[in-house]
């Protein structure tokens, strides 16, 4: 069996994702798998483990933990926080082991292009003309792009 | 209860009941049953207490257990025998006198005259040297866990709960379109959870459930139990061969449930993450919640009491005022008794070492 | 840890002994039984105290009350309370000491787990005694300047592990976590956090940093190659293969009783149901006591390592050790069994049996009155019928309620007779409602092991149409074993009474428990139909 060795992986991450604004919980975690239990996001798609993320952040793990798709697919329905025993909060210590792998630049290019179209639209699709004779037919007001108070925000 | 079906299971819950006749057989302890602490105070090394005594109406000494009182009653269930035929009780919620009724057809039928329905309180003075707090603990409310389901779903019980049925032989499990009744326990509710201010092992419960999953499986053999647990506590001598004979009997699963649900069939559905590494709704027929212990009630009337992180009572330094038992932290009955030897002694250690008032 | 039946040295009763109940033996070793002795002499007991003492323990500061025999080993002890005979093994020689009371106070043998674990106890591998102790002797520099150090902790990978070693753990931990390049590690598979405070001390480590790793299956495995220790396992929650090289391995320890527990355990035959330790695992012998008037069991000795118990425990020796006093001047027992000289014929039996050891020989067999717990086992036990159970006499004061005869069973016309056992069939039947009480002539009696086949068979002879015996539960005898006793001796009985042409079922035997009394009510029900049809006209038949 491959053997990762313990001793090449970063014991400094945690403190790293702990020091992060709602990373702090992260070490109270004792693996009782409550919060994976009552993850929708594992219920369909077993390979998305919050007990296995925080583990991996634990041992040290740091690129397993960063470049991993997985780490996105947290919907924050808040239900680990809820069920858990240590207060873990663990949906807040996903927004800073997203944070960081932002930092590194490890974002998915799916989720770079929503930001990019975010950026550019105010949306997450460009609203046009076809959009709007679609609203009014409808009864419904037409919407501008780029909000203004979106764009000082942005 | 007694959870033996052929050895002893170290349980100590009959010794409660050995105790307390020892207890009462001994010429130099008064007791004082049904009743509280109203006040208590201290002057120079003697403390008075002022106990109040709820309205004894049935007497124990007159009373033959005929059942008169039972038969002649017109509310079904508010005056019942004790199940293995002992003084019937009366069940003050459904007495028609606590809505108001002047009913005396129980003391009217009894022909000893061992009911008194007018009986009232009775105040007792007593003064000491010293005082013991043993109050014990309150039971976890397993409605503090809203997602498991107590008190809102049938079939999610305590395993409080579970001993009473069992001991009355009223445990009824009625699997819906499966052969099989299948049972679940939940470890830790109440316990090691740091979110609801319980963050200690209560002690007991890996040991009582054990020991309840045995009974339960003993006297209906074909009933398939899980345990949901997140370590197992040594809780006795032959602690590694007993959890080795739980796990033939039992299925141990390591992992603590989310939520428990009514399934559409009228049973319930547990959610969990299985050793396969996937979450899955699994079928019971009965969810057994393993309870903590809470922290004991305030004693009224004591104030000299501290209380630990947890809420326990602590004892506090040299005041003659003593904490023994489960209301000074989780323990089992083996270890209340390991703990009371040592107590007294320390009673009897400051009750030397000060001065003696006169008690009158 | 021996499985060969010991033999039993009850010899010498020593005429004319005077018995001596000032003088404590201690079995000590450490602080807590130096602790112990000066609060015995705080009492104004005089105390023998053997092992090595604390650096702070100067007996001289005790007016001679203490005797300290520095290594000292207890080879041998016989006797019973007030005059017990130790000796003791000294480099000066073999001593002799006679003493009124035993507490075993030794600290556990600790045995560390290399073999357990196939770890060769080489460089950079550790103990966790050992290890905590030259953290607490400020010995931390010597733990190295690397930039990280890993410090691995094995606990209870062999499945036996203890709240004790826990603590231990979370000790080593507090001290570590104030270095700031330290990475603890622990390797186990349950823990063990069962006493007051514990939990939070694990969530104090987690929030330090250690890592804990609990195994279902397979335990990891230690590699040793030149010099370097690597643990190689599948973390149970990422099931994945991970090798861990820690810079010092930290194995935990099997805490086992001490020494001095044999040579004790040789003079309570029913010591074969506590060995190794000194008191059976019965919630019967919750505290220091053991089935034996005058021996004490503190800590250790009877399988309690946690330290704050041990304080506990500290007390609970002072306080057994007046109350055997009282009893011995005030009574004891209700009953104390009596040998009649010459019926006896030295078979030893009731030596080798009472389970309290209270039973010595010498021109015959003689019942210590001390000692004596008053349950009869040796009663029924005498092939001579040569003992009988007499009432102690008992002090004008005490007016306890309870009425307790063992008296022949006469007269029953044929109801059925119980023979209830004072610890859980007495009060079992008191919670019966009043009919099924009618139904049966109650008899109690001290334990069900008193209950021999005469009584069975008289009771029958007199009329009984069933006899049932009801004790405690295998496993929760206040005489460890008189319930399985009388469980043999009533299966044999059964045989012989099919043999001689009778219903066997007329008798049955109930284990049971003082809060059980439904299992008495079926049992009288059950005994009520099996002697249906072989009692005509008896009241009982008409009643099922």
């Amino acid at each position: 069996m491959k053997r990762t060795s313990i001793n090449d992986l970063d014991a400094s991450f945690k403190w790293r994702v702990a020091r992060q604004p709602g990373g702090e919980g992260i070490t109270r975690c004792f693996s009782c798998k409550a919060c994976t239990a009552a993850c929708p996001i594992c219920l369909i798609e077993p390979r998305y483990d919050p007990r296995k993320i925080i583990r991996m952040v634990l041992l040290g793990m740091e690129q397993e933990v960063l470049k991993n798709d997985l780490i996105w697919l947290c919907s924050t329905c808040y239900g680990c926080r809820e069920v858990c025993p240590q207060d873990v909060r663990f949906t807040d210590v996903m927004f800073a082991i997203k944070n960081i792998a932002a930092q590194e630049g490890c974002v998915p290019a799916g989720l770079m292009g929503q930001k990019t179209i975010l950026k550019k639209h105010g949306r997450l699709y460009e609203v046009g003309d076809f959009e709007n004779e679609k609203r009014e037919k409808m009864g419904l007001p037409a919407i501008r792009e780029m909000a203004d108070d979106y764009d000082k925000l942005l | 209860m007694c959870k033996a079906t052929h050895v002893c299971q170290n349980c100590g819950a009959c010794l409660v009941t050995e105790a307390i006749k020892g207890s009462q057989a001994s010429p130099r302890i008064a007791h004082i049953l049904s009743a509280g602490l109203a006040r208590l105070r201290k002057e120079g090394s003697i403390f008075e207490s002022l106990i109040v005594q709820e309205p004894v109406r049935i007497f124990p000494d007159s009373c033959n257990a005929c059942g008169e009182c039972v038969q002649a009653c017109p509310v079904p269930g508010a005056i019942r025998m004790s199940p293995v035929g002992q003084t019937p009780y009366i069940v003050h919620d459904e007495c028609a006198r606590s809505r108001g009724d002047s009913c005396t057809a129980c003391q009217d039928a009894c022909p000893r005259a061992a009911i008194n329905l007018s009986a009232s309180e009775t105040e007792f003075l007593v003064r000491s040297h010293a005082v013991v707090v043993a109050t014990g603990f309150t039971p976890f409310d397993a409605s503090e866990k809203p997602r498991f389901g107590y008190g809102r779903i049938p079939g999610v019980l305590t395993a409080l709960e579970l001993e009473d049925l069992l001991r009355n032989e009223q445990f009824e499990l009625t699997p819906k379109e499966r052969p099989i009744p299948r049972v679940a326990f939940i470890q830790c509710v109440g316990s090691r959870d740091a979110h609801i201010g319980r963050n200690y092992c209560s002690q007991v419960c890996c040991a009582y459930a054990l020991r309840l999953a045995r009974l339960l499986k003993a006297k209906k053999p074909d009933t398939e139990i899980t345990v949901f647990y997140m370590d197992i506590q040594t809780f006795e001598r032959n602690f590694e061969r007993r959890l080795k004979e739980a796990g033939e009997e039992l299925h141990l699963c390591r992992a603590i449930p989310s939520e428990v649900r009514a399934s559409a069939e009228g049973g319930l559905e547990v959610l969990y993450h299985n050793s396969q590494g996937t979450n899955v709704w699994d079928n019971f027929d009965a969810v057994v919640l393993s309870i903590g212990m809470s922290p004991p009630a305030p004693v009224l009337g004591l104030d000299v009491l501290g209380r630990d992180e947890h809420g326990f009572f602590q004892p506090a330094a040299d005041a003659g005022v003593f904490v023994a038992g489960a209301c000074q932290g989780p323990k089992s009955i083996v270890e209340s008794m390991r703990q009371a030897r040592a107590v007294a002694e320390r009673v009897i250690g400051y009750m030397k070492r000060g001065e003696r008032g006169a008690l009158d | 840890m021996s499985t060969t039946p010991q033999s039993f040295s009850g010899e010498s009763a020593h005429k004319a002994d005077a018995k001596d109940f000032s003088a404590v033996l201690v079995l000590g070793g450490d602080a807590v039984a130096v602790q112990l002795a000066e609060r015995l002499c705080e009492e104004g007991f005089s105390v023998v105290y053997v092992g090595e003492p604390e650096p702070i323990f100067t007996p001289e500061n005790y007016d001679g009350k203490i005797e300290c025999i520095a290594n000292g080993v207890l080879k041998a002890i016989h006797g019973v309370t007030g005059a017990f005979y130790a000796s003791v093994q000294t480099p000066c020689g073999m001593v002799q000491k006679k003493v009124g009371f035993v507490v075993v106070a030794q600290p556990p043998m600790i045995v560390p787990k290399y073999e357990a674990y196939g770890v060769k106890p080489e460089n950079k591998v550790v103990c966790l005694s050992r290890f905590l102790e030259q953290l607490q002797d400020g010995q931390i520099g010597a733990l190295g300047e690397a930039d990280q150090l890993h410090i691995a902790f094995f606990a209870g990978l062999d499945g036996v592990a203890d709240t004790a070693t826990f603590a231990k753990i979370f000790d080593c931990i507090d001290v570590l976590i104030n270095q700031k390049n330290v990475q603890c590690y622990v390797f186990t598979r349950h823990l063990k956090v069962a006493e007051n405070g514990l939990e939070a001390r694990y969530r104090r480590a987690r929030e330090a940093g250690t890592l804990f790793f609990a195994f279902e299956q397979d335990a990891p495995v230690v590699e040793q190659t030149d010099g370097v220790v690597k643990i190689v396992f599948e973390d149970p929650h990422l099931s994945a293969g991970f090798e861990l090289a820690p810079d010092i391995l930290v194995l935990d320890e099997w805490l086992l009783p001490p020494d001095s527990v044999e040579p004790v355990c040789a003079m309570i035959p029913s010591s074969l149901r506590s060995r190794p330790y000194l008191t059976p695992p019965s919630p019967r012998f919750p505290s220091v006591e053991t089935a034996k008037a005058g021996v004490f069991a503190l800590g250790p000795a009877r399988g309690t390592f946690y330290a704050p118990k041990l304080r506990d425990d500290i007390e609970s020796v002072v306080g057994s050790l007046k109350k055997l006093i009282t009893l011995t001047q005030h009574g004891g027992s209700a009953f104390v069994a009596m040998v009649e000289p010459e019926k006896c014929t030295l078979c030893l039996t009731c030596v080798r049996t009472c389970p309290h050891g209270a039973i010595q020989f010498a021109t015959s067999a003689s019942v210590d009155e001390n000692s004596c717990q008053g349950c009869g086992i040796c009663v029924s036990e005498c092939p001579m019928s040569a003992i009988a159970l007499a009432e102690r006499k008992r002090s004008p004061s005490d007016n306890s309620k309870e009425q307790r005869r063992v008296e022949s069973a006469a007269l029953h016309n044929g109801k059925l007779v119980a023979f209830l056992c004072e610890h859980s069939g007495a009060n079992a039947y008191a919670e019966l409602s009043s009919a099924l009480r009618a139904l049966v002539k109650p008899i109690v009696v001290p334990c069900a092991g008193a209950v021999g086949e005469m009584h069975v068979v008289q009771a029958l002879l007199d009329g009984a149409s069933g006899v049932l015996v009801a004790g405690c539960f295998d496993g929760n005898c206040a005489s460890v074993y008189g319930t399985n006793r009388a469980a043999y001796r009533l299966a044999l009985l059964q045989q012989t009474l099919a043999e001689a042409g009778l219903n066997k079922d007329r008798l049955i035997y109930v284990p049971l428990a003082s809060n059980a009394p439904y299992i008495l009510a079926s049992a009288i029900e059950e005994l009520l139909r099996s002697t249906d049809s072989s009692t005509q006209d008896s009241p009982a038949a008409s009643m099922s």
